[in-house]
């Protein structure tokens, strides 16, 4: 195991030497070819390499469910810890935040493009107003819904009717809070 | 490719795999794993791996703090190992964050196989000039002169060539 003082986070280092040695110049290290020198000259990774590799994505078989579901859980207890706050909600705010990226970046990377781009819709307007009032979390709790059942009925991409009308409702809710938000 | 040892970290057990069959289908031949930053801390002094991905968003020590450590604790093994950050995170301010934490190259997820593959060629063709200062430790943030811009320089100091 690190010995002890590898786990001092507080530690900087580089901030320790610049003050100890009244360093005030920044330096800079001309960049090498280092990685290139150990592959040699003509390695690359072929077309050929990536359509393979691209394959692993596209017929990916492990079921994301059960993390879907962990993730959208976490976002549902978050939900409701704020909702019982009544001051420094926003405290909250990137806590909040992690499990939608989480869902917006590997959802799709497991074959469900919609909770991807669902996701996507929810975090640019919670990015964007970076309000967590009633309103706006009425809006997290619709989206909830949305993936569960994304999930229950293998809702996959928004080409589908299903899909789509999931992804109006959302949609539609976040419009009408930035409608009144205008106001 | 099999020359590169690799170092991926990631929380999310399935995502993980997929990240280590890509690379063997890249050719890399030697990648090394772990699931936070703290457990990576050892097998990145362990292993000394010559390129690192990492995910940001993880239990305990993520993909930040990790990179920080990397960067300037005293008893890292290579402070300037090309770090490519995974994110789901695609908000100008969220990357330039990244960036100031000394991370090479983010990669947004949801991405493809090719967008993978380049970032990595990226990293080994381009590789860039590595900056010691006070706040800031990584590669350098300017990676093209900027012609067209006429303000004044934004650099409270020039660095000096080490």
């Amino acid at each position: 195991m690190l010995d002890k003082e590898f786990h001092l986070r507080e530690e900087d280092d580089q901030l320790y030497i610049y003050k100890l040695y009244g360093l005030t110049k920044p330096r800079k290290i001309k960049a090498e070819k280092t990685l290139r020198i150990k592959i040699g000259a003509n390695a690359e990774i072929s077309a050929k390499q990536i359509e393979k590799a691209q394959e692993i994505i596209d017929r990916a078989t492990v079921d994301f469910t059960p993390f879907a579901n962990e993730m959208i859980g976490d976002i549902e207890n978050r939900t409701a810890y704020i909702q019982s706050l009544t001051y420094g909600r926003e405290e909250e705010y990137e806590a909040l935040l992690i499990p939608f990226i989480q869902l917006k970046g590997q959802a799709a990377m497991f074959g469900n493009r919609f909770v991807s781009e669902l996701s996507q819709v929810v975090l640019s307007f919670l990015e964007k107003y970076r309000r967590l009032d009633d309103t706006s979390l009425e809006i997290v709790g619709a989206y909830c819904k949305s993936v569960r059942l994304s999930y229950e009925k293998e809702i996959t991409t928004l080409e589908l009717n299903n899909a789509r009308v999931l992804y109006s409702e959302v949609q539609y809710a976040i419009k009408r809070y930035e409608d009144r938000f205008k106001g | 490719m099999k020359e590169l040892k690799v170092l991926v970290i990631d929380d999310c057990a399935p995502m993980l795999g997929m990240m280590v069959s890509i690379l063997d289908r890249f050719g890399f031949t030697s990648i090394v794993t772990a699931r936070d930053g703290e457990e990576a801390f050892a097998v990145f002094q362990a292993e000394k791996p010559d390129l690192v991905i990492t995910d940001w968003h993880m239990p305990n020590v993520d993909g930040l703090e990790f990179c920080h450590w990397i960067r300037r604790n005293k008893h890292s093994v290579n402070r300037r190992v090309p770090i490519i950050l995974m994110t789901g995170f695609s908000e100008r301010e969220r990357i330039g964050k990244a960036r100031d934490s000394g991370v090479t190259e983010v990669l947004v997820k949801p991405f493809t196989a090719k967008d993978l593959a380049r970032r990595i060629m990226y990293v080994i063709d381009v590789p860039r000039d590595f900056i010691e200062a006070m706040e800031f430790l990584g590669p350098d943030r300017r990676r093209r002169p900027d012609d067209d811009y006429i303000g004044g320089n934004k650099r409270s100091a020039e660095p000096i060539d080490a």
